[in-house]
């Protein structure tokens, strides 16, 4: 709206200046009678310049509200869809996708909505200004003016229609140097590293070529819109400069009209050069819908408070399917029991992670039943139980001990924290650091080693006061002396609450209550008792 | 051969240009020429109409002896001038962007590969790759943004002085002051105002990016302690930084633009009265004077983009440093004398007493562990996942360094065996390996160039693809897709087997190779394997329980230690 404004101020402007050169050149007016019109030249120009500014700022704003709402919306979508629906795509992309791939959407809604508007706007206002002054300028500006998108279109077209011919080259070429990057690994332990670089000019060069091609049509879009200008322009002057010769037209008009015909363009040309931003946002949007797409797997909603106490998880005939309809879990009946151990074991990619993720509420049922009973023999849902998990890889922000410890719980009390780290038993460790409790984890926490780690989450699992406490490979990556002590620790943690724990490690095996084995998603073996 | 020795371990901007200097050139040239064209029409048409305007006032003899056919062409040959050079200028140009880009690209890419994959690991999960590819492209578009718009203002600025001077000297000088602050000092303000503020954006978008993947990789705990969105929260308040700065950074530049075309209005003020003064004492023609006016505007044509190629420069320069930092990497140590160390046959394998964790990462891999492998055995490793049976591959290839114990291939210590050199001796299909986006036959043909269609033919049907292969309409020639996305999981790995297997390396070491694949399959392949390559050292890492009877020995990975089973 604003550059429509910032359009008229311009129009405006140069009437007057062709008046004042008019008047100065052809009437003999002294300079100083034109003050005040030199006075209207520079308010004019002022405000066009100011409402210049704020339509391309404002355009701005705009573009990066709409990229932040959506940002939001991604971000919310991804709490329903749950880590498990995007476990296959690559993290970096996704990052990509919603940082960069956002990003370009600003130009489109900054740049190309307006500029397409004022495509329409300046045009038609320049033309209705020419057809008040020169009836034949106006007769050339409106032929050529409808030409051009015309010619364009067509032009633009076929540079479609080779883009089209090309496009898997295209994409490959476009893609390649990531390719190689992404490969270079491969490469280098089958020793070919050395001799792909030539390989990797060639596939440049190719896309170079290739691109070229495509470029060579698709520029003479651009091309036409300056030949239409320019003939235009030239045309205008000629029957301008042959009309003022016969003296059949006023010199204000000529010099007016010669003044606005290259603004009668320019929004044309401003359009032609932000077309790449309506492409970039294409290719971004074609990379959120994969986002988009992501199935909502997640099934507990957020915790609600209550003070009931898990007795006892059941499941009936439990299936879990993939996104790809595969079975990751087949027809499970168990039940995970307060007080008690349960040891869920079996290969990799036997079914215990997706079974954990189940119960965590990472994965929907396919069918089957999940049901949790309280201590009255009471049914109770999903967002009723206190659940706590201790994954492989834990989330350690950059921060103190006490940071770590206490996210996600609110006003913890000293006390409670030296009993949670008690019961993980890292209470002594703690204290004999300089700072204590406050002292920096770095980053990811790599001050610190594996059993270390390992036992500030479970303290902080355990600062939770869970009903339900979830072990992932609890004893991955640590040396026989800390698997020990965290096995030691988990056996002592299972009063008042369900402990599951999915494990390759035998002495934690051997500390079971309940042992259940799962192979290709059947729980083939469920024992109780410490036989093994 | 040793890595470092072949590539220039430096990135210098100069090497990528010279070769293509006179192309680059040539850009610039034709770029002046459209601005000039430009110019020229502007320039003739305002003298045309207005002459002719003073010649229609006049006298009719004046009138008709007043030659419009020389101005008028004229201006037919700038119109058309200006549209040639424009378009040869876009093509000439983005020709020399892309040639840029090229060498750049290879150039990183051939510092890259010492340093791979220890130095290409991202600890935050953030799309490292991905900052190669658009680094690079951020520093070839130097040329194209903000090279040409500055030289061109320079060259085609001198040209409009001096013109303008010829008819004007003192709307010459006028002009020429000008020029100089729109052109100079407007771009050296942005400048500083925004050079800041852009590497500050830099800095928090990696931050961002890698918070991100962070939150990405750990939603579910995240969602389980309920902090999603106070995690979220420090992203967008990030992102929030990067908007802000966003809209900054365009204020400066609308702004920059805006001053451009104010300086551009006082300019043509100024010049109206001088040259009605000039007018006055008849030093100048009344023809003359729209011909000026015009051609000042005319003249900011090429100051108007700088503000842009400013930004663009900064974030060339920017995006230079941060590659030259990421390339220029210290490589692991390797001597001179251990240039030509070569494994001595039987290619034994010993490790001795080995301890190994990755750098900044608490777990403990390997905890002075002993293993021996025999020319010739067919080995499986075996353990739980994440007990680091993959990372044996990164030790032998000494991709990180160890913490105690040496490794020994043929009686040589693998630290002093270039990767180049180890990997003749050793085929590795990794878990991730990677296929390139082209057919079948060429990601065979990049493994190992000499190989014949027959060679292809038999070790299809080594790795069970004989079947799919022959089913497929364009057969070897099939494209794979992106990454190989058009086939199996299973498929794609049992062709990276067959890359393997076609470099004939005395060992051979099949990270998983069945994974994804059914037990029928799996069986076929290990059968095959076995009884074709009875001389090759085979090992084999793998969970699955089904191949292992096919194997000499099983060795268990547990603990940080190798046990027997």
């Amino acid at each position: 709206m604003l550059g429509g404004v910032s359009a008229v101020f311009l129009v405006l402007q140069f009437i007057v200046l062709a008046h004042v050169i008019d008047n100065l050149l052809f009437r003999h007016a002294l300079m100083e009678s034109q003050y005040t019109n030199i006075i209207w030249i520079i308010l004019c120009f002022i405000l066009q310049i100011i409402t210049r500014l704020l339509s391309d700022i404002s355009g701005t704003k705009a573009g990066i509200k709409i990229a932040a709402s959506l940002r939001s919306d991604l971000y919310a979508r991804l709490y329903s869809t749950g880590p498990i629906a995007y476990k296959n795509l690559p993290i970096g992309e996704m990052v990509n996708s919603l940082t960069e791939g956002i990003d370009n959407l600003i130009p489109y809604f900054a740049r190309y909505i307006p500029s397409a508007a004022m495509m329409v706007i300046l045009p038609i206002f320049i033309l209705a200004v020419v057809a008040d002054v020169d009836v034949w300028s106006f007769v050339v500006l409106a032929c050529t003016g409808p030409l051009i998108p015309v010619f364009m279109a067509f032009v633009g077209y076929s540079a479609q229609v080779i883009m089209d011919k090309q496009w898997r080259q295209l994409s490959i070429l476009s893609g390649s140097f990531l390719d190689m990057l992404k490969g270079l690994k491969t490469l280098r332990l089958f020793g070919r590293a050395t001799e792909s670089l030539s390989y990797i000019e060639k596939l440049s060069d190719e896309y170079r070529k290739t691109t070229l091609s495509v470029m060579k049509v698709a520029f003479l879009t651009s091309a036409v819109l300056e030949f239409f200008s320019s003939l235009s322009i030239a045309v205008i002057a000629v029957i301008f400069g042959s009309r003022l010769l016969a003296g059949t037209v006023d010199f204000r008009d000529a010099f007016l009209v010669l003044l606005l015909a290259p603004e009668y363009f320019m929004p044309l040309r401003n359009f032609s050069a932000s077309y790449h931003a309506r492409q970039n946002a294409n290719a971004a949007l074609d990379q959120l819908k994969k986002l988009y797409e992501l199935p909502k797997l997640i099934m507990r909603s957020a915790y609600v408070p209550n003070d009931r106490c898990v007795e006892k998880i059941t499941l009936d005939q439990v299936t879990v399917q993939s996104t790809e309809e595969q079975n990751l879990l087949d027809n499970i009946s168990c039940s995970f029991a307060r007080d008690q151990l349960s040891v869920v074991i079996g290969q990799s990619g036997a079914g215990k992670t997706s079974l954990l993720n189940m119960l965590l509420g990472f994965l929907p049922i396919s069918s089957g039943r999940l049901s949790i009973f309280d201590t009255h023999g009471l049914e109770m849902k999903l967002e009723e139980m206190r659940i706590a998990w201790v994954p492989q890889k834990p989330y350690m922000i950059f921060g103190s001990i006490k940071e770590n410890l206490c996210l996600g719980s609110q006003k913890i009390s000293m006390d409670r924290l030296k009993e949670a780290t008690q019961q993980a038993g890292i209470l002594s460790f703690i204290e004999q650091l300089p700072k204590g409790f406050e002292t920096h984890v770095g980053e990811g926490g790599k001050q610190f080693s594996g059993g270390q780690l390992r036992r500030f989450i479970l303290a902080r699992a355990l600062l939770r006061n869970p009903d339900i406490l979830i072990l992932d490979e609890p004893t991955s990556g640590l040396d026989q002396e800390n698997a020990l002590k965290i096995i030691q620790t988990i056996r002592e943690c299972k009063k008042d609450r369900v402990v599951i724990v999915a494990t390759h490690n035998t002495e934690l095996t051997a500390q079971n209550d309940a042992l259940f084995r799962i192979d290709h998603g059947k729980l083939i073996e469920q024992s109780t008792g410490k036989e093994l | 051969m040793q890595d470092t020795k072949i590539f220039p371990n430096k990135l210098s901007l100069i090497n990528f240009v010279k070769p293509i200097k006179w192309h680059l050139a040539l850009g610039m040239l034709l770029s002046c020429v459209a601005a000039l064209s430009n110019f020229g029409l502007l320039f003739v048409s305002g003298w045309l109409i207005t002459s002719a305007a003073v010649a229609g006032l006049a006298a009719l003899a004046v009138s008709q002896a007043f030659n419009i056919m020389l101005p008028a062409a004229g201006v037919r040959f700038f119109a058309m001038a200006r549209i040639l050079s424009r378009y040869l200028e876009r093509i000439i140009t983005h020709d020399g962007a892309f040639r840029l880009t090229s060498s750049l690209r290879t150039a990183v890419y051939a510092l890259l590969i010492p340093q791979t994959p220890s130095g290409l690991m991202d600890k935050r999960g953030g799309d490292i790759l991905g900052q190669f590819v658009s680094d690079t492209e951020t520093v070839s578009a130097y040329y194209t943004d903000a090279a040409i718009p500055f030289g061109r203002a320079l060259c085609c600025s001198i040209v409009f002085i001096g013109l303008i001077s010829c008819f004007l000297p003192i709307a010459g000088m006028t002009l020429g002051a000008a020029l100089i602050i729109a052109g100079a000092i407007v771009p050296i303000v942005t400048y500083w105002m925004s050079y800041r503020l852009i590497k500050q954006m830099r800095f928090v978008k990696s931050r961002m990016q890698g918070n991100l993947a962070e939150t990405l990789q750990n939603l579910g705990e995240l969602l389980i302690l309920t902090i999603a969105d106070s995690s979220v929260n420090n992203i967008k308040q990030d992102q929030l930084y990067l908007d802000q700065g966003k809209l900054k950074l365009d204020i400066i530049e609308s702004t920059a633009r805006s001053l451009i075309t104010v300086i551009m209005m006082i300019v043509v003020l100024l010049v109206l009265f001088q040259s009605i003064s000039a007018y006055q004492v008849h030093l100048l023609s009344a023809a003359e004077i729209p011909m000026l006016v015009l051609g000042i505007m005319a003249a900011f044509d090429v100051i108007l983009p700088l503000p842009a190629a400013t930004h663009a420069k900064i974030k060339a320069d920017i995006a230079e440093q941060q590659l030259q930092a990421s390339c220029n990497h210290t490589v692991a140590d390797q001597t001179e004398e251990d240039l030509f160390v070569s494994p001595n046959a039987p290619y034994d394998l010993v490790m001795k007493q080995v301890s190994f964790s990755y750098p900044q990462q608490p777990s403990i891999i390997l905890d002075h562990a002993s293993l021996t492998i025999k020319q010739g055995e067919h080995v499986a490793i075996v353990g739980a996942s994440g007990m680091g049976k993959s990372s044996l591959i990164n030790m032998l290839f000494s991709f990180y360094p160890l913490q105690t114990g040496s490794i020994f291939l043929g009686g040589v210590d693998v630290k002093k065996i270039t990767c180049d050199k180890l990997s003749s001796f050793v085929s590795v299909v990794s878990q991730d390996f990677h296929l390139f986006s082209g057919t079948i036959k060429e990601n065979l043909k990049l493994i190992n160039p000499e190989v014949t269609d027959k060679e292809i033919k038999d070790v299809l049907k080594i790795v069970q693809l004989d079947q799919f292969v022959k089913e497929l309409l364009e057969g070897i020639h099939t494209f794979i897709g992106n990454e190989g996305v058009r086939l199996s999981g299973g498929q794609a790995r049992r062709l990276a087997i067959a890359q393997g297997l076609l470099r004939k390396t005395p060992w051979l070491i099949l990270d998983e190779p069945t994974d994804g694949l059914d037990s029928q399959t799996e069986q076929a392949l290990m059968q095959q394997l076995m009884t074709h390559y009875t001389d090759q050292t085979i090992v084999v890492i793998t969970h699955k329980s089904e191949i292992l009877p096919l194997m000499d020995r099983v060795i268990l990975l547990q603990d940080g230690c190798f046990h027997a089973v």
